[in-house]
């Protein structure tokens, strides 16, 4: 039945053929509307999605830290919403002690995300990964890290200390909040 | 057919030109000269369709495009979507609730798979009655025929993966029809579900066949359909010549192409509409263990499930293989058995006719079905609680999946001063009126304490509390200064806890606690301090003296749906046996009013799950029940604590519900009470109950005090004694617990003796307790459970009317609201349907006279005020399948004893109705 015509006779003049056309091109402009536009709100939702706020988590008490001399590393219990499901983390902060005002530092290496660790000998935090190195109050001396540790938000509560854990964006200059 | 989806970019005709042609048409041909692309879009949209075009051949295209759309919108669910059986439902419910137009794209996914069908249908109708499979097109329907059976099974898988209750007893139903294939069946069966049951290897599978396989084969077939399609030509009118076409031919653009586009036009239209304004539900997860769940399928399988009920025993595989085998085979092989090249219907009766008569026959099974359920109460009352538990659900806010679903409560670590605090906290009763983890409860919430008063003024208070705080209950703390500072500690921390959780707003809403859990934080969020307070201080003081922390009583709250649903759920499964009406607490077990107040909805909802050991003794099953019936459950024992007046409506409204199921009192206790008017319990019933409680046991008061043999003896401390509520009244047996009417006579009484002092492991892990009576109790117990089944045992159940039996009379007058109204005498017809009615044994399912009812066959109350004799009679004759799913068989009767037997359910029934 198949008989291909090369060049087939089309039966229309200009004006009928291109008011199909608009036609056509209406009608996959709505249907393309009513699948694309869910199609894109949905796969973009992580962009838009509000970052789940971990809140506030307790460290102790305050008086624990009023005399401290070192960076004292502490593990706070963080719940955080991944997708659908909920997970418990325990990220590692350092409580310092900054001209008799106790700090949060979180222990994240600003420059691409490992957890740094406080050396007593040398009196600095090291990074174990790219070396990047930080005075015992957070503040950057060397290595390939942007900016200094990152301080996370504190207050006292009933005589608790409270943390606000956050994450921030890795190897930028400026600290940026990402969750 | 398809001409959407290779829609003309430029002007086709701009390839050829030669003169100054523009950028796109430029483009075109740089394309063209590469790909050949011009001559493939004139190929697809230059088919001569004989005839011209016509509104009848759109279903094709429209077909291709919904699935078009499927694809697409299955895509977008397979990007979230996670399939294993933990996180399933749960990644779904994150789809519908959270994602943004997730609901909206799985509402279209799931509308759309509905809608194929529906076009597919269309599409066969159109083909078959155009006669268009004729003329050398056996391929082509062929393999039309073999995308139709795809469509079902990608229908099918789909509708398992969302794993609800509804999907996971379709699966369940539809992988053990494949069971019933003869030789291969049981293979098969394991071989969709991967393994024995449902569970993590099916999901696995049937996402695979849903997203893969299956999608495979239909593009496969698609093109195979098409490619013969084109090679066949359009078959065009049915007066037309199939294999030699002589109508003027049309193309199949630009007409057909606008026809079809408005076509799926406005399919796409009404499948937004309706994903966008009645979203598809989705239920609770899948829960096995519900056996009060009503699996329905999707409405196209409904006829297949009609018709499974029709057949039994071995004539099953001929009814759900044989006969739909032959169907499909005769579909598939309609192009070699209607040969003739005569198109028009009329001209072919049989295969038109027999193509109705099918058709007819599934429309027909489809509405009997949907008619039975919405005509049988129960069904239709079940259904209507699915759909609203489907739409709470999916109401509900989302809540993540948790791997370590830890109660959450007091997520902050104590230091260890603090956690001395907590064991003061709860051990001194604090949390019986502040609530677990002082999130209040009857008492102020303790969270925001903290923010209030400085630990010395809290010390303070403590020690001596204020008037208002005294008249609501407080007392007055006598603690060493170690212990006083370890609670202050303790409490300080709650407030830090508090803050935190008031800091992350959200939080309530994604941590994974139990409804009841996050009610019971609602609760602590409202300021409710000061209204509480002076609701407590109007209570009577000292409900029950053992416990000051509960001794204040509560503020009436409105009684939530949940709590409602957890009623039920607290009478169906006969808690109230032990724990009494309303949780008032029995000489068995104790008062649910006090663990309501004193524990969590967690702490509750684990001992749900796994009772102590103590528990355990004394006769506590583990409750078994889905997640979000635990939850109403324990939301109702909840209330049950807090609420005088859910005690109140309890003891008014639940005796009248179940006459029979009431806990038993003794005609003793009765007689020494006046019945309470049903308007003013509350506080009241209670109380009485509690000052009935410390007796040893109501039942050998009972015994001692009625006069009767040692046989009715015997049968009120069966059921003084709760064994009714599992045994089933009489030892009839229920769904809980072995009937007693035959075993009981197998062994010696001494026998007899020892397994009710020293039950087998198997039956306290069924729940049954150790009996421990005196020696003339349980002589007369084991006396009247040898009885049991004998006729001198039946009048015990049987006889309301008889002023003798203790049991009845007892039931009856500790009810409040029932009245004892005159028995109007029986008729001689009814007599004679007694008769009947025990010797068909009727009373093995339905109780003995029809009172006591299993968890299979309903008690026949009310029976005849619902149904007129005619259609008791055709009942009995015709069981309606869900009455044959519980059991019943038709009754074969002559026309008299039929007529009989319906005169006598109607009279016990409408005599039952007089208790309500």
């Amino acid at each position: 039945m198949e008989s291909h015509n090369e060049h087939p006779e089309i039966p229309l003049e200009g004006t009928r053929r291109s008011f199909l056309g608009v036609l056509l091109g209406l009608a996959a402009a709505f249907v393309c509307a009513l699948l694309g536009i869910p199609v894109l709100r949905y796969i973009f939702y992580p962009l838009t999605a509000k970052s789940s706020d971990s809140g506030w988590a307790a460290v102790g008490s305050v008086a624990n830290f009023s005399n401290i001399q070192a960076p004292l590393r502490r593990t706070i219990e963080l719940k955080q919403r991944d997708g659908w499901q909920e997970t418990d983390t325990q990220p590692i902060i350092y409580i310092i002690n900054k001209g008799g005002k106790i700090q949060a530092l979180s222990a994240i290496c600003p420059h691409l995300g490992c957890t740094v660790p406080w050396d007593a000998a040398q009196n600095k935090f090291v990074c174990p990964c790219h070396g990047g190195v930080f005075g015992p109050d957070g503040a950057y001396i060397s290595g390939p890290p942007p900016r200094s540790l990152d301080f996370l938000q504190t207050k006292v509560s009933s005589g608790k200390l409270m943390v606000k854990y956050q994450y921030f964006r890795p190897d930028v200059r400026n600290k940026e909040v990402t969750s | 057919m398809n001409s959407e989806d290779t829609s003309p970019l430029p002007d086709p005709k701009s390839g050829p030109r030669r003169d100054n042609p523009t950028l796109p048409a430029r483009l075109w041909r740089w394309i063209d000269q590469r790909t050949g692309a011009d001559q493939i879009l004139h190929r697809s949209l230059y088919e001569p369709i004989p005839g011209g075009a016509r509104f009848a051949y759109v279903f094709g295209s429209a077909l291709l495009f919904i699935f078009v759309s499927q694809i697409i919108t299955g895509i977008c669910l397979a990007l979230y979507y996670v399939p294993s059986p933990m996180t399933a439902h749960v990644s779904l419910a994150y789809i519908v609730k959270e994602v943004a137009a997730g609901s909206f794209l799985r509402s279209l996914h799931s509308y759309g798979s509905s809608a194929m069908i529906v076009v597919l249908l269309l599409h066969f109708l159109q083909t078959f009655l155009y006669g268009s499979y004729k003329g050398k097109r056996e391929l082509l329907w062929i393999s039309g025929c073999t995308l139709a059976l795809l469509i079902l099974g990608m229908a099918f898988t789909g509708y398992i993966l969302r794993w609800d209750q509804k999907a996971y007893f379709a699966g369940s139903v539809g992988t053990n029809i494949a069971g019933q294939v003869p030789l291969i069946g049981e293979g098969l069966r394991r071989l969709l579900r991967g393994g024995a049951t449902m569970g993590a290897l099916t999901i696995s599978r049937f996402y695979v066949l849903h997203v893969f396989v299956i999608p495979a084969l239909i593009f496969l077939f698609i093109a195979t359909h098409v490619f013969l399609f084109r090679k066949a030509g359009a078959a065009g009118p049915m007066h037309e010549d199939p294999v030699s076409p002589r109508l003027p031919a049309e193309m199949f653009y630009p007409n057909q192409v606008l026809i079809d586009m408005g076509f799926v036009l406005l399919v796409m239209g009404v499948l937004g509409m309706l994903a966008h304004f009645f979203p598809v539900m989705l239920g609770p997860a899948a829960n096995p263990t519900d056996t009060r769940y009503l699996p329905r399928p999707e409405w196209f399988y409904l006829p297949m499930f009609q018709w499974l009920k029709y057949w039994e025993g071995w004539r099953t595989v001929i009814g759900i293989v044989i006969i739909p085998v032959i169907l499909i085979a005769l579909l598939f092989l309609l192009p070699f058995m209607d040969r003739g090249l005569e198109r028009r219907p009329w001209r072919r009766p049989i295969p038109v006719g027999g193509v109705f008569i099918v058709l007819i026959g599934l429309l027909w099974l489809g509405m009997t079905s949907h008619l039975d359920d919405l005509s049988d109460p129960t069904i239709a009352a079940q259904l209507t609680q699915q759909s609203e538990q489907e739409a709470a659900y999916f109401h509900a806010p989302f809540r993540p999946y948790s791997a370590s679903p830890s109660g959450g409560v007091a997520a902050v670590p104590l230091d260890a001063v603090a956690a001395h605090g907590k064991t003061i906290f709860d051990s001194h009763g604090c949390n019986g009126c502040h609530g677990e983890s002082g999130i209040g409860a009857v008492g102020p919430a303790l969270t925001h304490i903290s923010s209030q008063f400085p630990p010395p003024q809290l010390t303070a208070l403590l020690k001596a509390p204020t008037a208002k705080m005294k008249a609501g209950g407080m007392v007055p703390l006598t603690l060493n200064t170690a212990d006083t500072t370890a609670l202050v500690s303790y409490l300080t921390a709650l407030g830090g806890t508090s803050a935190s959780s008031a800091a992350s707003a959200p939080a309530s809403e994604s941590s994974p606690l139990p409804p009841a859990t996050s009610e019971a934080a609602a609760h602590s969020q409202t300021p409710s301090a000061p209204a509480l307070a002076p609701a407590a201080a109007s209570a009577p003081p000292k409900t029950r003296p053992g416990t000051p922390a509960a001794s204040a009583s509560a503020p009436v709250r409105n009684v939530s749906a949940q709590v409602t649903s957890g009623e039920k759920i607290y009478q169906s499964r006969a808690c109230f046996a032990c724990h009494g009406v309303a949780g008032i607490g029995t000489p068995r077990a104790s008062a649910l009013t006090v663990v309501g107040k004193q524990l969590s909805a967690v702490q509750i909802t684990a001992l749900l799950h796994n009772p102590t050991a103590k528990m355990k003794a004394g006769g506590m099953p583990p409750v078994t029940v889905s997640d979000p019936e635990l939850a109403s459950l324990v939301a109702y024992i909840k209330s049950l604590g807090s609420t005088g007046g859910t005690t109140a409506r309890h003891a008014a409204a639940q005796p009248a519900k179940q006459p029979n199921a009431q806990p038993p009192r003794t005609p003793a206790t009765v007689a020494s009470e006046p019945a309470q008017p049903p308007s003013k319990p509350g506080p009241a019933s209670r109380s009485r109950t509690s000052t009935s409680s410390p007796a040893t046991t109501s039942a050998s008061t009972s015994a001692s005090s009625s006069p009767g043999s040692s046989d009715q003896r015997g049968a009120a401390i069966f059921n003084a004694n709760g064994c009714a509520a599992c045994h089933g009244l009489g030892g009839i047996g229920t769904a809980r617990a072995p009937a007693l009417t035959k075993f009981t006579k197998t062994v010696t009484p001494v026998a007899l003796t020892t397994l009710l002092h020293h039950p087998t492991k198997k039956m306290t892990a069924g729940g049954m307790p150790p009996v421990n009576l005196a020696q003339t109790d349980m002589s007369a117990l084991v006396a009247y459970l040898q009885n049991l089944g004998t006729p001198a045992s039946a009048p015990l159940a049987a006889a309301a009317p008889s002023p003798s039996a203790p049991s009845a009379a007892s039931s009856i007058a500790s009810n409040p609201v029932a009245k004892i109204a005159p028995q109007p005498p029986m008729t001689k017809l009814e007599s004679q349907g007694k008769l009947i009615f025990q010797a068909h044994r009727c009373a093995d399912c339905h109780g003995t006279g029809g009172m006591g009812g299993t968890a299979a066959a309903s008690a026949l109350a009310g029976t005849g005020a619902t149904f007129p004799p005619a259609l008791l009679a055709q009942m009995l004759q015709h069981p309606t399948p869900p009455m044959q799913k519980g059991g019943m068989p038709p009754v074969s009767l002559g026309s008299p004893d039929l007529k009989a037997l319906v005169a006598y359910v109607s009279y016990i029934s409408a005599s039952k109705s007089n208790f309500q």
